[in-house]
């Protein structure tokens, strides 16, 4: 399994940052070929704030890409130009700024931005015009993160060794820019290839105030809310195949609140998944492992990671008991695991990880799949993906579980979404968007009823807990529909359609920049 | 005579009592008292007992007797026939195959058994000789030997004479059979040996017959030399050598005389295979062989730049048989090749006084031409090293003048590589016309000082130096990326 | 046997001792990992799953360093009849005595000695070498340099000595040591881990 990390956002950034750290030779910053990161991966970072981006080293700009791969940063909405009539149009019509720096923790922004590029047709001929692209904020970032992947190898006929097989977008749950890019591009992929893997890491905001970004936790939790439910709630085959959640709380009151040894940890706790020196038959394929992880599920499952690291010779069902125990890195009960996923280094017996992980979670060792890599030598280490770990009455009582995690945030969400109307709401949206936003968060069916009933699910152990997807813009009334239906129905003329399929094709890679069609 | 035998008789006597020891004799007290008739005259007793001591003996030991009887009865000369006694050549070697130089002891034997002592008479015997060639016996150069009548001894009546003259055979000028004889006569009777019976066995001979070869005079190879062995045309060249075996040869030489027994001795000289001149002289066994050019002249200024050998023919003149040898291939002189320059002057320095071998060095020499006019000649230059022995440095064709000497330069040159350093070395010079010693080249002449030992020209921190580990770094940087551009990375795509 | 020779011999016994451990740890790696498979393995295989790469800085760092090495080594002991009579640079006058003869040894060196040091980044695949050892592996060039130097200077004094000769030496031997043992590091360490 060899992942693309996608990090998003300020988070997302520094953890992609740690995945991605050039394990060669540092010579003054100076790579004499490759970048050679932990478990072969690749990976990238989307940001939107330019600020954040200049005050990192780490992350190149994207026109000092050389051949050779190194990690560089893609700031989404540079796809359009500075003037663009697509933004002003956007912004003319639903009041949102696509150049904006930053999205300042609405979640919902993005999900808006995605949503309107796919159903408003003035908007993709605008943008068809100007970029040839209908969605140049989608294609753009799409564009950046394909050539990593084994998409861009087979189909451009290049060898797809080194390729990522799979990617794994790495996010606050609750951060600055959301989730909103993922759904999106993982429906773009699924469009060019149904069953291509993709992951979310998502770090769930911790509690209490940020004073560094001057937020409550409540909105925070919000913007965490809408992240998980429209990661959660896509069925399968449409969303992302797994969310592997990690609790900042937990990581806080580990390390103390250093946030730096806090993403180190979670980046040693990925190790074991993202290694390479498989034992034989041991080296699964991202399909192999989407494929277990969405076995008998018809949404995304919620994975919560344990992990431990224990001597070389240490027993076996001593590091399973801590990584269950002690080393839960998101609040959870390993009993109500559905099915368990280890990922272990060092030379461990895989018949012993079943054993030991079934005798603490009473789960049939048929449903605990086991990969292992030779490791270091010098310790063993386990990573345990427990699946949907939650399910019972009253567990949101406790804490510890998911459940009680979940209650928490949803609750402060619905609290949020109850007192700050008029911040939701914001002044200079148009009316489409107000009357849209309205709806989306106070509308029959709309954001926070199916909160309302999430919360009810957790507090009866219900699963998923997250069930019914939601638009934002999904609820335009019948004059704004029949407008939009009607642009959506205008035939393209010819040199617009030549422009399109001349992009398509660039961006295959099956047309060189400088070649002239002739269709 | 009979006074004399009486006397005899009386000894004799006396000698057989004292011998007997257990002859009985009766003791008849002598001196005071007894029955001695007193003074004067023998006793009767005396006699008598003799007698009878006589009668014992008789009876007793006849042969005794019988000898005691000669020795007082001379029997009657019943006969004076005189029988002249048997003579024999005496040679006891069985060789009979003798060289001219072989000891030989030649004799004569006579035996004088029919005779008595009273009409035996003085032998006088002469050697004859019949030498190879000869038709008839002649006397041989010995004296004659004389038997007197008592000389034989008695009981084989024999008497034995060596001619002490002949002692070889060398004085024969011709090899081949020699016959001896022996010649006695008496004073009435004259006779040979040759009438007599051959006893082989003890080496009596009625006439010797010996087969004598001759042993040619033989030139030591070893001894052979010529001085010098390189010279000019007109030097004074010296040819010697020594025979073999000059110790016998220089005693014969004393006892023959001098004419009789030289040697004549040939020098040949060779250039290449053709004989251009010989010359013969005489010489004595004892002496050196000597030839010099003061003999002759042997050599002629269009000889210059030759090589020539030699070698000698050695003769005795002996007839009949083999009389010359030959020695084995000599070689020398080489006659120098006319001078055509004087080459004088010859030297070399250094750059300091450091003598590193990477430093330039200049060798030189001063040259005149020998000749009437000026002569153009190449110049060779040369160094000796162990690690480089004869090695060609540089060359220079220059026109010698007749006035004065020019010199001739070879400046800077670099001789030298690390393989000589610590040390010494040799220079000479080679030219492509001879010098005043008739050679092509000079003689090797030793640097003033050996080589620095020190190896490496450069210090440290030179540029050189400094550009060699530079450059090394390069190499190792360079390989290291270029091999990991070719090799890995594909690998890592 | 004089303190030069044992020494050169410990060095050579450091290389061999790193090639023996090398041996016996991918022998040790598939008797393990024979052990613990579901299936079977075999050798082949397994060392192209075993072998991963550790990046075009490290592997140029290491190429160079052992090219280094093994100049310096033959620099060390090769460069003057100090050691080796019969074997040394000034036995090959032609070259000794060009101004450019120690960098036409050295690329004699690197020549016989270049497949050797192509290959030694394919032995470091195999084992797990963290970052912290990545980048201790720029330590051996510059010490490497130093040797070198050292050895150049003995090299271009003798045969005379001086006070600096004997801490030349000492310092080229010492800094060679400790960049051999730096350079096996990984082989000698893994080797003690997949023991353990």
């Amino acid at each position: 399994m060899k992942l693309c990390i996608v990090g998003i956002g300020g988070c997302g950034g520094k953890l992609a940052a740690n995945l991605l750290e050039n394990q060669d030779t540092p010579l003054m910053g100076k790579s004499l070929g490759s970048y050679i990161c932990f478990g072969g991966v690749k990976g990238m970072w989307l940001e939107a704030d330019v600020q954040e981006t200049s005050t990192q080293t780490f992350f190149k700009a994207l026109d000092t890409r050389l051949d050779t791969y190194q990690p560089f940063y893609f700031i989404p909405h540079d796809a359009l130009p500075s003037e663009s009539r697509t933004s002003r149009l956007l912004q003319m019509k639903y009041g949102y700024d696509l150049k904006k720096q930053g999205f300042f923790r609405q979640a919902e922004f993005l999900k808006a931005i995605f949503e309107i590029f796919d159903i408003d047709r003035e908007i993709q001929e605008t943008a068809i015009e100007e970029t040839s692209f209908d969605n140049p904020i989608l294609r753009g970032t799409w564009a950046n993160i394909r050539p990593y992947t084994t998409l861009a190898g087979t189909n451009d006929g290049r060898n797809s060794h080194g390729l990522c097989d799979g990617i794994l977008f790495v996010i606050s749950l609750g951060g600055g820019t959301g989730t909103g890019f993922i759904n999106p591009i993982t429906s773009y992929i699924r469009s060019e290839r149904s069953a291509y893997p993709v992951f979310v890491l998502g770090v769930l905001t911790e509690n209490g105030k940020d004073f560094q970004q001057n937020t409550e936790e409540s909105k925070r939790d919000l913007s965490a809310v809408i992240s998980m439910h429209d990661l959660l709630v896509e069925p399968r085959g449409k969303g992302i195949d797994g969310l592997i959640i990690v609790d900042n709380q937990i990581l806080k009151q580990r390390f103390g609140g250093n946030y730096p040894f806090m993403d180190k940890f979670i980046y040693q706790s990925m190790k074991p998944m993202l290694a390479e020196r498989h034992f034989p038959g041991e080296d699964p394929g991202s399909l192999a492992v989407r494929e277990l992880f969405l076995e008998n599920l018809n949404t995304p499952p919620i994975l919560v990671p344990c992990y431990t690291r224990g001597k070389n010779g240490n027993p076996v069902e001593g590091l399973v008991k801590d990584a269950l125990t002690n080393g839960r890195l998101f609040g959870c009960e390993p009993r109500k695991a559905e099915k368990i996923y280890i990922f272990a280094r060092g030379f461990i017996d895989s018949k012993e990880l079943q054993y030991a992980a079934a005798a603490q979670t009473e789960l049939d060792p048929e449903k605990i799949a086991v990969w292992r890599n030779v490791g270091n030598n010098r310790s063993n280490e386990v990573l345990i993906l427990l699946r949907n770990p939650y399910g019972s009455a009253e567990a949101f009582k406790h804490e510890g579980t998911v459940e009680h995690r979940l209650h928490r945030i949803l609750t402060m969400a619905l609290e949020y979404i109850s007192e700050n109307r008029d911040e939701l709401l914001q002044a200079g949206m148009t009316e489409r968007t107000n009357l849209a936003l309205e709806a989306y968060f106070y509308g029959k069916k709309g954001l926070r009823d199916i909160l309302t009933l999430a919360l009810s699910r957790i507090e009866h152990g219900e699963k998923p807990i997250f069930q019914d997807p939601l638009n934002i813009f999904e609820v335009l009334d019948a004059e704004e529909y029949a407008e939009v239906k009607a642009i959506s129905e205008r035939s393209l003329e010819e040199g617009q359609v030549r422009a399109i399929v001349e992009e398509l094709l660039k961006e295959k890679g099956l047309l060189k920049e400088n070649h002239c069609t002739a269709l | 005579m009979r006074g004399f035998v009486a006397i005899l008789l009386i000894l004799i006597y006396l000698s057989v009592i004292i011998a007997q020891g257990d002859v009985d004799i009766p003791v008849i007290p002598g001196g005071g008292g007894g029955s001695s008739s007193g003074g004067g005259g023998h006793s009767y007793t005396d006699i008598d007992n003799f007698i009878r001591q006589v009668e014992s003996w008789k009876t007793n030991d006849p042969d005794r007797f019988d000898y005691l009887k000669t020795l007082f009865y001379k029997q009657n000369i019943t006969t004076s026939k005189y029988v002249p006694p048997g003579v024999w050549m005496y040679f006891p070697s069985k060789n009979k195959t003798i060289s001219r130089y072989d000891d030989v002891a030649i004799g004569a034997l006579v035996q004088d058994d029919k005779n008595p002592l009273e009409i035996r008479r003085a032998l006088y015997l002469t050697l004859e000789i019949q030498e190879p060639g000869d038709k008839s016996f002649k006397p041989a150069k010995t004296a004659t030997q004389i038997i007197q009548v008592n000389e034989y001894d008695d009981k084989e009546k024999t008497s034995l004479r060596n001619f002490p003259e002949i002692t070889s055979f060398s004085f024969l000028k011709q090899v081949g059979d020699v016959r001896l004889r022996v010649k006695a006569t008496d004073g009435q009777n004259n006779y040979y040996s040759t009438i007599q019976s051959d006893d082989p066995a003890h080496g009596y001979y009625h006439e010797l017959l010996l087969h004598v070869y001759n042993i040619p005079p033989q030139i030591n190879n070893t001894t052979m030399s010529v001085s010098p062995n390189t010279a000019k045309w007109d030097d004074y060249i010296q040819y010697t050598a020594s025979l073999e075996d000059q110790s016998r040869s220089q005693n014969e030489a004393t006892i023959a005389g001098k004419e009789e027994n030289s040697v004549q001795i040939t020098l040949h000289i060779y250039n290449r295979s053709d004989e251009v001149f010989n010359i013969t002289k005489p010489f004595l066994p004892a002496d050196t062989i000597s030839f010099s050019t003061k003999d002759a002249n042997i050599f002629k200024e269009m000889d210059a730049g030759k090589n020539f050998s030699y070698r000698y023919s050695s003769t005795d003149g002996i007839k009949g048989g083999n009389n010359t040898t030959w020695t084995k291939l000599g070689y020398g002189p080489s006659i120098k090749p006319n001078p055509k320059i004087r080459v004088t002057d010859l030297k070399v320095s250094s750059e300091d006084n450091n003598y590193y071998w990477w430093q330039g060095y200049n060798f030189g020499l001063k040259a005149k031409s020998q000749a009437a006019e000026p002569v153009s000649f190449r110049v060779d230059l040369y160094t000796d090293t162990p690690a480089h022995p004869g090695r060609l440095i540089a060359a220079q064709t220059i026109i010698a003048p007749t006035n004065d000497s020019m010199d001739v330069l070879f400046k800077d040159m670099n001789p030298f590589d690390v393989a000589d350093a610590n040390q010494t070395f040799d220079y000479y010079f080679r030219y492509s016309v001879p010098d005043q010693n008739g050679l092509m080249y000079s003689y090797a002449i030793e640097g003033p000082k050996q080589i620095n030992p020190k190896l490496i020209r450069y210090t440290l921190y030179s540029p050189i130096m400094v550009a060699n580990i530079l450059l090394i770094m390069g190499l190792a940087l360079l390989g290291g990326i270029m091999i990991e551009r070719r090799f890995y990375r594909r690998r890592e795509g | 046997m004089g303190w030069d020779s044992v020494s050169f011999l410990l060095l050579l016994a450091f290389l061999v001792a790193g090639l023996c451990s090398h041996i016996m740890y991918m022998d040790k790696m598939h008797k393990r990992i024979s052990v613990l498979s579901n299936i079977k393995v075999s050798k082949n295989r397994l060392y192209m799953g075993l072998s991963i790469p550790h990046g075009s800085n490290f592997n140029s760092v290491a190429i160079s360093a052992w090219i280094l090495f093994f100049i310096a080594l033959a620099y060390l002991y090769f460069l003057t009849p100090a050691v080796f009579d019969r074997f040394n640079y000034f036995r090959l006058p032609v070259m000794a005595s060009s101004p450019f003869g120690f960098l036409v040894f050295a690329t004699w060196i690197f020549l016989l000695t270049v497949l050797v040091s192509a290959y030694l980044p394919r032995i470091y695949s195999f084992y797990e070498i963290s970052k912290g050892f990545k980048t201790a592996i720029l330590l051996p060039s510059p010490l490497l340099v130093i040797s070198l130097l050292c050895s150049a200077y003995i090299g271009t004094i003798y045969p005379m000595f001086t006070s600096l000769t004997d801490l030349a030496w000492k310092a080229s031997f010492l800094t060679l040591l400790i960049s051999e043992l730096v350079l096996l590091s990984p082989i000698f360490i893994g080797y003690a881990e997949v023991n353990r």
